[in-house]
């Protein structure tokens, strides 16, 4: 088993915390990660569209559910730019959400590679928390 | 292979637009209590399947694209009113949640807690659905309902009494919607006339000074002899021909050939006796007697009601 902390990873994802919060689901935590891998770059390019666009809700609805997403992998940075794209969004600045989502982008990079690393090896156990 | 699914299992439909939300919702009702679950991305496509197959429950996000969660509960007010509603809830999305939850959904769930609360809570709910349906089926086999109230001269407790009998005539499947609303209004003008005209016999002249006169004068009359001691009397009997009412006060009665015709146009714009005038229109026949303090309301129930 490998120990993941959260800060020593420089996307800081925390594998743990989303093993205590899913009871240890390791299916569930494997699906999720495939899921992200999957929609994560999804909502990126929704975002610089959004942006092309000046699709105000475009870049609001891309900036929340990547939050959502986000936040089931500890990953506080990437929230944190997230949540700042959506509001953002929200108040029509378009100009100043484009370096929040380049970031953003660079970010998720990260955070798949680690994902994706992780899918590969077994995910953290947490044996004896309740589902 | 074939999966067997228990007839009793719950159907849940989750509605989100992130995929990575539905799959946790889905896997921890399926894992706990077996619930089939059907799943859409926004309001709009969870309206269409709702519409073809009606779920046990709805459990939705809130900020989506097309439809979002407010607008989904109040189209599913209007489509099925009981079925139930429980909002995922996430910072951002919070006035939109209390909107909804005015608008008529049963519960709520932090996103951030799916884990801790989601499936107590649908368990919660589902429960309380299922026990309203049958108590729904009880009154649905009750054939005839009868029962006589006194009231002292207090007006405040008259919206509750025409609310408990249209609960009743509802839930024993006499009445619909609109028929109720206007059940409600034909007793509400009934018993404030008997209250008002008939056992503190206070003209309608006085309401319309401009002044609060009438209602200053309704509140010492009822401390007062001898409309102090008289009651207003309502008898009601529903059952699967026609809703009954009689509506009885204590008063010295009126000339009840001064009552307006409701056929003639003319009188709908005329300020007096227009609460008649409403009670005539939504009843199907309306009774004085002699004396005038005592009017039968009839309203006959249409088959298609039940």
């Amino acid at each position: 088993m490998k120990e993941v902390e959260t800060g020593a990873d420089p996307a800081g994802v925390d594998l743990d915390a989303l093993a205590r919060r899913l009871g240890g689901n390791r299916g569930l935590i494997g699906d999720l990660i495939a899921i992200f891998l999957e929609e994560g770059p999804k909502n990126l390019e929704a975002i610089q569209t959004g942006i092309r666009r000046k699709d105000s809700e475009m870049i609001r609805l891309a900036g929340h559910t990547l939050k959502g997403s986000l936040s089931y992998f500890g990953t506080k940075q990437a929230i944190g730019l997230a949540s700042q794209i959506e509001k953002l969004g929200r108040e029509n600045e378009f100009e100043a959400v484009k370096p929040f989502a380049a970031e953003l982008n660079r970010l998720i990079g990260v955070i798949s590679i680690d994902l994706q690393q992780w899918s590969d090896e077994p995910i953290p156990d947490v044996r004896g928390v309740s589902p | 292979m074939s999966i067997l699914i228990e007839p009793s299992a719950p159907v849940i439909l989750i509605v989100d637009d992130s995929p990575l939300d539905r799959r946790v919702a889905s896997s921890l009702l399926q894992s706990a209590i077996g619930a089939v679950i059907r799943t859409a991305a926004n309001g709009r496509e969870a309206v269409r399947l709702v519409k073809k197959d009606t779920p046990s429950l709805v459990l939705t996000d809130l900020l989506m694209p097309e439809m979002n969660g407010l607008e989904l509960v109040q189209e599913m007010r209007a489509l099925h009113p009981t079925l139930p509603i429980i909002l995922m809830t996430a910072h951002g999305s919070e006035e939109l949640a209390m909107q909804a939850l005015r608008a008529g959904a049963a519960s709520y769930v932090p996103k951030a807690l799916l884990a801790e609360h989601l499936v107590l809570t649908v368990e919660h709910i589902l429960t309380s659905a299922r026990q309203e349906r049958r108590r729904n089926r009880v009154f649905e086999c009750l054939s005839r309902y009868q029962a006589d109230f006194e009231l002292d001269n207090d007006p405040t407790l008259v919206p509750h009494i025409i609310g408990h009998v249209q609960e009743k005539a509802h839930r024993m499947g006499l009445c619909d919607e609109n028929d109720r609303i206007r059940l409600g209004v034909a007793l509400e003008e009934s018993l404030l006339n008997g209250l008002y005209h008939g056992n503190l016999e206070l003209s309608s002249d006085l309401r319309q000074d401009g002044s609060n006169r009438f209602n200053e004068l309704a509140e010492q009359r009822r401390n007062l002899a001898p409309y102090q001691d008289r009651r207003l009397h309502l008898s009601v009997q529903l059952d699967r021909e026609a809703l009954k009412f009689v509506i009885r006060d204590e008063g010295p009665g009126f000339d009840t050939s001064q009552v307006p015709d409701p056929t003639d146009p003319e009188n709908l714009l005329k300020a007096s006796g227009r609460g008649l005038m409403l009670i005539r229109m939504f009843m199907d026949e309306v009774k004085h007697n002699a004396t005038g303090n005592q009017i039968t309301l009839i309203k006959r129930v249409r088959p298609a009601n039940y």
